[in-house]
This record gives structure tokens, C-alpha cells and sequence, in this order.
């Protein structure tokens, strides 16, 4: 697998580390079994130790010296070393019992004391009440014989007391005494029968009886005081075989195990130096292999690497390569470098050229645009104004239908109050005809009436001529009435007439004012809504209209870019230059960029770029710039 | 006597008008003139018979003269009138009422004046016109009121008035 040059020496690092680490190990692991070997012998001494100062304390203890605790602790103390032991544990009950015979025996030394006290105080009181008496001349008499002997077996009551408590005393130091206590004991007691006897059947009989009670009582007391020292003798010896038998054992198994050990850390140690042995076998042949494979991805001198990169850094790519035959790895890497920089060098000056070329060209077309987008802001401009006189005109109909719309309505009631005033009038008009129907009525009765009188004076005969007359005259005056009633009638009914055509023409109307109404609220509506739908255009004109000025902006912008793209690839050019190469023929000319002026730039470059893609039709590695003398004067220069 | 003798010197005579013929009655056979009325129908009485009015307490016939003349019957208008006339039959004198379309006044004419009555295609009877007065180019033929109903019709008139008084 491919690794990289880091990775390569890592990797020899890392073998050097691993070989390290495995001595590490091995001396860490060595180090720990020797330890161990040392931690075992210590604690083998450290337990023997620890049994020995068991035993000194269980010696002290059977020499009463210390109490019971210490071993106790030193107990604790080998525990905890790991040693269960089962004769540490009878060594422990064999203690304890040691211990408790002790306690006994202290109880019946008290005992004993107690006995001995309570022996000796009757004989005390007695000795003294009969040596009061003695003492007094006038009693001295009355004392008796027996008294006075009894005075002397109180008296070696006293001294048996006492030399046993001695041999008590003495039976403590040393257990071997034990048979003077017991003859004297044996002695007291034969002694204590006989003063009984002796003194049977006299009131001082309970002395030598108490005394041999309490006798008794000491006996069997220091029997067993006797049988339990034993005892705890034994016990001690017990104990010392025991403590003898489990330090043995301690060493036996200290030096087991430190044999063990020792063969162990002899066995590891081989092994690991055959494994070292192996580990360095291979790590020696895989660095090598490292070695070799980093010389050949250096695949020379790195100074000599070095020199060439230094020298293409500071812009000679014309580098003499040594050894260019044999070209590996890094060098290799080198040589190809230098090659493709010239190449890419040359590719640069070309793509310079052609970016000066057509940011000029980029140059007179944003000119271009930005012109056609003024020409159309100033139509759009004025598309605009048309747009908002056309909205104030519609807005003005839309005024002028709302006018419209009120004045006919105005107009309707109007005429609705019209028809309403005609049928007033007609009304009127019928109550005018109706009064004139009165009064042809009342004419017509008046007529009757001279009529009646005519014939009433036509039939008087000569003597209603005068009546007649005024009969006559009534009928003229009543005719005239009628007459004009008559005329009045007409004129009425004409008048009537009239007021009903009007009435009918101004109905006739109103459906058509009505209509009117309709017509004009419709118009006002569409009016309306031609003005939202002017309002709406206006807008977008008006959005047009920016839009179009943002073209302008941006073309301008463009063409400023473009100027700049143009300064760019020149100072391409002059960065490029930095790179001398080894000229082919290969003239270097600095294509100077021109300004964009319009038009005949415009033209100037276009007929430049039918030659030159005329001339060359490849990538433009052959940069034949020597032949361009004519095409430069076509340039201006600024 | 003494109307006798005005009547051959100037006579005034009342003239009507029935269905735009002008007629003319003499003033002595006409008592009154009076507006058209409501008029109470007498059950049974012949069709010219209107009905009866009540004047000034007398019960007076109505007669439908368009009807006794043979004409049709037509709508009563303002104009209408009742000539109050006094007939004669069997020397007595009998009040009827005739309903005429127009009363227009009362003339006075001379018997010279009086033409003789027509007699060629007259729609009416020609025995109870006396005469015809010529009145600006206008025929007014003078009825003689007494010819127009014959005795049994003014019977018969007479006795539904009669009915009529007694009801009342």
C-alpha cells in the first residue's frame, strides 16, 4: 500500500518505539516478579516476626505480665498477612482458654484470701475479748481453763491461716510447692477435727468447726487452683508447639514460593530475549525496506531538489537537471514541475491576450447596452406619462359617470316629483271640473227654472209677457253661465288632457331616466374599473421602467468591469513575465489594451479577432507574437 | 176660450229635444219642467211606463217618450229633463210626465209660421204632429200631446197611479 513520506518515517519511528517499548515491558515485567520475589521474602519475615512476638506475648502472658489484648492484636496483625491458619486458631482457644483458668484462679485466690480472713477474725475477737478479760484483774477469774487453751488453738488457728495464705503466696511463684500446701492444709484440717472433738458439746466447739469449714472450702479451692495452673501449663505448651509448628510452616511456604518465582522471572527472561531478538530481526528488515523506499520517493539529493525549487521561486524556469535520465520520486516530481510551469507560463501569457481581447469586446457591448437600455427607459419614460394621462382621463370619467350618475338620479326624482306635481295638477283639475260641473248644473237648474217660468207666463198669457222677459233674460244669463262653464269645461279638459300627456310622457321618461341611471352606474363601474386596470399598467410600467434603469446601471457597471478585466489580464501579464522562459522563438510583447471607445473600437477589434482565430487554430501554445507588428498599429494606444 | 183665441194669434210653445229631432209642445199642455230625477219602477206597467215620482205630494207618471215614439232606449245625460204635462181624456184632466233628452226654451210663434206636417217617410205617427215651425233651417215639429197616448193607455196609466197613490 501507499503510504506517504510521513507516514514512512513514522512508521520507522514507530518500530523504533515498539522495539522500545518491548525492552520496556520486558524490564517492567522482570522488575515486577523481582519485586514480588522481595515482597514475598519480607513478608515471610515479616510473618515469622509477627509469630515471634506472639509468642513472646503468650510468654508474658503466662507470666501474667500482660493481659490478653496485645495477642489478640497480634492475632489480627498475622491475619492479616493471609496466614488462616489452623493452628494459629487453636493457638487463639487455647488462649482464651489459658485466660479464663487465670480469671479462675484469681477468683478463688480471692476466695482463699476471704476464707482465711473470715477464719482468722473470730479467733482474733475471741483472743482479744479473753485478754480483755485476763488483762482486768477482776475478771482474770473468770476465766477458765478452756478458755485459756482455747486462747492458744485460736492462736495456731491464726498461724495456719497465715502460713497458708504464705503458701498460697508462694504456690502462685512456683506450682512445684504444692505439696507442702497440701500437708499443711491435710495438718489444719486433722488439727481443726480434733478441737472439735475435743471441745464437742461446749459453746466453743463452732470455732474449730468454723475453722474447718473454711479449711475445707480452702482445699478444694486450691485443688482446683492447683489443677487449673497446671492446666494453663499446659496449655501454654501447647500453644509454643503450635506457634513452633506454624513458623515453621511460614518459612517452609516463604521459601516454596520464592523458588517458584525464581524460576518463573528465569523462564520470562528467556523468552523475552528470544523475542527481542526476533522483534529486532524484523523491525531491522521493514526499516530498511523504508529506507529504500524514501530514497526513491526523494529520488535525489534533496539539496539539489532544493536548489531547483529555489530557482523556479524566484522565476528562472530555465533549470539544468543532471541526471535527467534516472528521474525518480521527488526529483522526478521536479523535473515535471519546471516542464509544466513553462507550459502553464505560456498558456497564461495566451489566456492574458485573450481575456484583453474580449473584455474589449465585453467593453463595447455593455457600452452598447447601456445606450439601447437609456433608449428604452426614456420609452418606457414616456409610455409612462401616456399612461398616467390616460389614468387622469379615466379618473376623470370615472368622476364624471359618478356626476352623471347623481344628476340623473336627481333628475329621476325629479321627474318621479314631476308625475307627482302632474297628478296634482290633474286632481286639481278635477276639482276644478267638478266645481264647473256645478255649476253647469246650477246653470242648466236656472234654465229649467226660467224655463218654467216662461211657460208659466206663456200660459198667463199678456200678463206674464213682462214675466217672460225676465224669464228670457234669466235663460240668456243662465245660457252665458253654461257657456262658460262650457268654455271652462273645454279649456279644463284640454288642460287635463294636456297634464295627462305630461303625466304620460314623464312616465314614458322615467323608465328611460331609469335606464339612464342603469347605463350611467354601469359606465361609472367600468370606468372604475378601466381606471384599476390603467392603475395596474401604470405600474408595471413603472416596474419596467426600473427594471430598465437597473439595466442601464448594471451595463454601465459592466463595462466598467470590463475595463478592469482588462487591467487585470495586463497585470497577469506583467506577473507572468516574472517566469523567464527558455525562448523558442518565442518573442514576448506587451498586447497593449485599449480603452474602449465606443464604436471604432468595437470595429477595430472585431476585424483583429477574424484574423486571429483565423491564423491560429489551436490552443495557442505556439504564442507567435513576432508576426503581430501590423495588427499592433491597428491598437491605439492611450 | 180666451187661450183659444191666443192660440191662433201667437202661441208659445215649448220645445224638446228627442234623439236630435227637435219637437215642440204647446205651453198650455205643459205645466212644468223638471231635472231628471230618481224614478220609482211600477211593477206590471207597460215598458213605455217608466215608473213615478213623487211631485209636491201627487204622484206623477214618468213616460218614456223615445219609447212611445219607437225609438230606443238610451242613457239618461245631465240633459235629461221631465216636461210635466197635463193631458185631457174623457174631459179629465190627467198629469204624466214625459222624459225628453233636451229642453231647449220656449217660442213664440205666429199660426203662419205653422207648416203642415209631413207625411212622407216620418218615422213617427203623423196624426199627433199639427205642424212643423221652420227655425233657422231647423224642423221643430209641433206634438199635439193629447193625440200621442190614446184612451187606454192613459187608463192604464192612470190606474197603476192609482195602485201606486194607494200603496203609498
Amino acid at each position: 500500500m501507499k503510504l506517504k513520506f510521513n507516514q514512512k518515517l513514522n512508521l520507522m519511528n514507530l518500530s523504533q518505539v515498539i522495539s522500545l517499548i518491548f525492552f520496556v515491558v520486558f524490564f517492567v515485567v522482570l522488575s515486577k516478579a523481582m519485586f514480588e520475589v522481595q515482597e514475598n521474602t519480607s513478608m515471610s519475615f515479616d510473618e515469622i516476626a509477627s509469630i515471634g512476638q506472639m509468642t513472646e506475648y503468650i510468654e508474658d502472658f503466662m507470666d501474667d505480665k500482660i493481659g490478653i489484648q496485645e495477642i489478640k492484636d497480634e492475632y489480627k496483625n498475622i491475619v492479616s498477612f493471609g496466614i488462616d491458619n489452623n493452628e494459629l486458631m487453636d493457638v487463639i482457644s487455647y488462649v482464651d482458654k489459658a485466660a479464663q483458668l487465670k480469671t479462675n484462679n484469681l477468683k478463688i485466690e480471692k476466695d482463699i484470701f476471704d476464707l482465711i480472713q473470715q477464719s482468722i477474725e473470730p479467733s482474733n475477737q475471741y483472743i482479744f475479748n479473753i485478754s480483755k478479760k485476763l488483762a482486768d484483774e477482776n475478771l482474770r477469774d473468770d476465766v477458765s481453763t478452756l478458755e485459756r487453751t482455747i486462747i492458744g488453738s485460736a492462736t495456731q488457728n491464726i498461724i495456719t491461716n497465715y502460713e497458708i495464705k504464705t503458701l498460697f503466696l508462694g504456690l502462685k511463684e512456683d506450682i512445684d510447692t504444692q505439696d507442702k500446701i497440701h500437708s499443711t492444709l491435710k495438718d489444719a484440717i486433722e488439727n481443726a477435727v480434733m478441737a472439735k472433738k475435743s471441745l464437742a458439746g461446749t459453746p466453743f466447739v463452732t470455732l474449730p468447726e468454723a475453722a474447718l469449714k473454711s479449711l475445707t472450702s480452702m482445699q478444694t479451692l486450691s485443688n482446683t487452683y492447683i489443677s487449673n495452673t497446671e492446666s494453663i501449663i499446659n496449655t501454654g505448651n501447647l500453644i509454643r508447639d503450635n506457634l513452633n509448628k506454624l513458623e515453621q510452616d511460614i518459612s517452609e511456604s516463604g521459601s516454596t514460593k520464592l523458588l517458584e518465582t525464581s524460576t518463573a522471572i528465569k523462564e520470562k527472561l528467556v523468552l523475552f530475549i528470544i523475542l527481542i531478538a526476533i522483534i529486532t530481526c524484523i523491525i531491522g528488515a521493514f526499516n530498511f525496506v523504508l529506507t529504500k523506499k524514501i530514497s526513491q520517493q526523494i529520488g535525489g539529493e534533496p539539496e539539489e531538489i532544493a536548489e531547483i525549487a529555489e530557482n523556479i521561486a524566484s522565476g528562472n524556469l530555465n533549470v539544468n537537471f543532471k541526471d535527467s535520465n534516472k528521474k525518480l520520486g521527488a526529483y522526478k516530481s521536479m523535473y515535471n514541475m519546471s516542464e509544466k510551469l513553462k507550459e502553464i507560463v505560456h498558456n497564461i501569457i495566451n489566456g492574458a491576450d485573450n481575456i484583453a481581447a474580449a473584455s474589449q469586446q465585453m467593453s463595447s457591448t455593455s457600452q452598447q447596452i447601456s445606450q439601447g437600455a437609456n433608449e428604452q427607459a426614456s420609452s418606457v419614460e414616456e409610455v409612462s406619462s401616456s399612461m398616467e394621462e390616460m389614468t387622469a382621463n379615466i379618473q376623470q370619467n370615472t368622476d364624471n359617470a359618478q356626476k352623471a350618475d347623481k344628476s340623473t338620479q336627481d333628475t329621476e326624482t325629479g321627474i318621479v316629483d314631476s308625475v307627482g306635481a302632474a297628478e296634482e295638477a290633474i286632481q286639481h283639475t278635477n276639482m276644478i271640473s267638478d266645481k264647473i260641473n256645478i255649476i253647469s248644473e246650477i246653470s242648466f237648474q236656472t234654465n229649467i227654472l226660467a224655463l218654467n217660468a216662461a211657460v208659466e207666463a206663456a200660459r198667463a198669457g199678456e200678463h206674464g209677457k213682462g214675466f217672460a222677459v225676465v224669464a228670457a233674460e234669466v235663460r240668456k244669463l243662465a245660457e252665458k253661465s253654461a257657456n262658460s262653464a262650457q268654455d271652462i269645461e273645454n279649456i279644463v279638459g284640454n288642460l287635463k288632457d294636456t297634464s295627462d300627456q305630461a303625466g304620460v310622457k314623464l312616465n314614458s321618461v322615467i323608465p328611460k331616466i331609469k335606464n339612464n341611471v342603469q347605463l350611467i352606474q354601469e359606465i361609472a363601474a367600468a370606468s372604475f374599473e378601466q381606471n384599476s386596470g390603467a392603475t395596474q399598467v401604470n405600474s408595471a410600467i413603472q416596474q419596467l421602467n426600473h427594471v430598465t434603469q437597473q439595466n442601464a446601471a448594471a451595463s454601465e457597471e459592466m463595462a466598467t468591469s470590463s475595463e478592469e478585466l482588462a487591467s487585470q489580464a495586463d497585470q497577469l501579464r506583467q506577473t507572468i513575465a516574472f517566469f523567464k522562459i527558455n525562448t523558442k522563438a518565442k518573442k514576448k510583447t506587451r498586447l497593449q489594451i485599449a480603452k474602449p471607445t465606443k464604436k471604432e473600437t468595437l470595429k477595430t477589434f472585431e476585424s483583429h479577432k477574424k484574423q486571429e482565430t483565423s491564423e491560429k487554430q489551436n490552443k495557442g501554445f505556439d504564442l507567435v507574437l513576432t508576426d503581430k507588428g501590423k495588427l499592433d498599429d491597428e491598437f491605439q494606444s492611450f | 176660450m180666451t187661450k183659444a183665441k191666443n192660440q191662433n194669434k201667437v202661441n208659445s210653445y215649448l220645445s224638446f229635444k228627442i234623439d236630435n229631432e227637435e219637437f215642440a209642445i204647446h205651453v198650455e199642455s205643459v205645466l212644468n219642467i223638471l231635472e231628471m230625477t230618481r224614478i220609482t219602477e211600477v211593477p206590471k206597467a207597460p215598458t213605455y211606463m217608466k215608473g213615478v215620482i213623487n211631485l209636491r205630494g201627487t204622484v206623477l207618471p214618468i213616460v218614456d217618450t223615445r219609447l212611445k215614439f219607437g225609438l230606443k232606449e238610451i242613457q239618461y245625460t245631465e240633459k235629461t229633463c221631465i216636461i210635466v204635462m197635463e193631458v185631457f181624456i174623457d174631459k179629465q184632466k190627467i198629469l204624466l210626465g214625459s222624459l225628453v233628452d233636451e229642453v231647449i226654451s220656449v217660442i213664440e210663434f205666429d199660426d203662419k209660421d205653422i207648416l203642415p206636417p209631413p207625411s212622407i217617410g216620418n218615422k213617427f205617427k203623423s196624426e199627433f204632429i199639427t205642424g212643423v215651425i221652420v227655425d233657422n233651417e231647423k224642423f221643430i215639429m209641433i206634438l199635439d200631446i193629447n193625440k200621442i197616448y190614446s184612451g187606454d193607455e192613459l187608463s192604464i196609466l192612470k190606474e197603476n197611479t192609482q195602485e201606486v197613490t194607494e200603496t203609498e
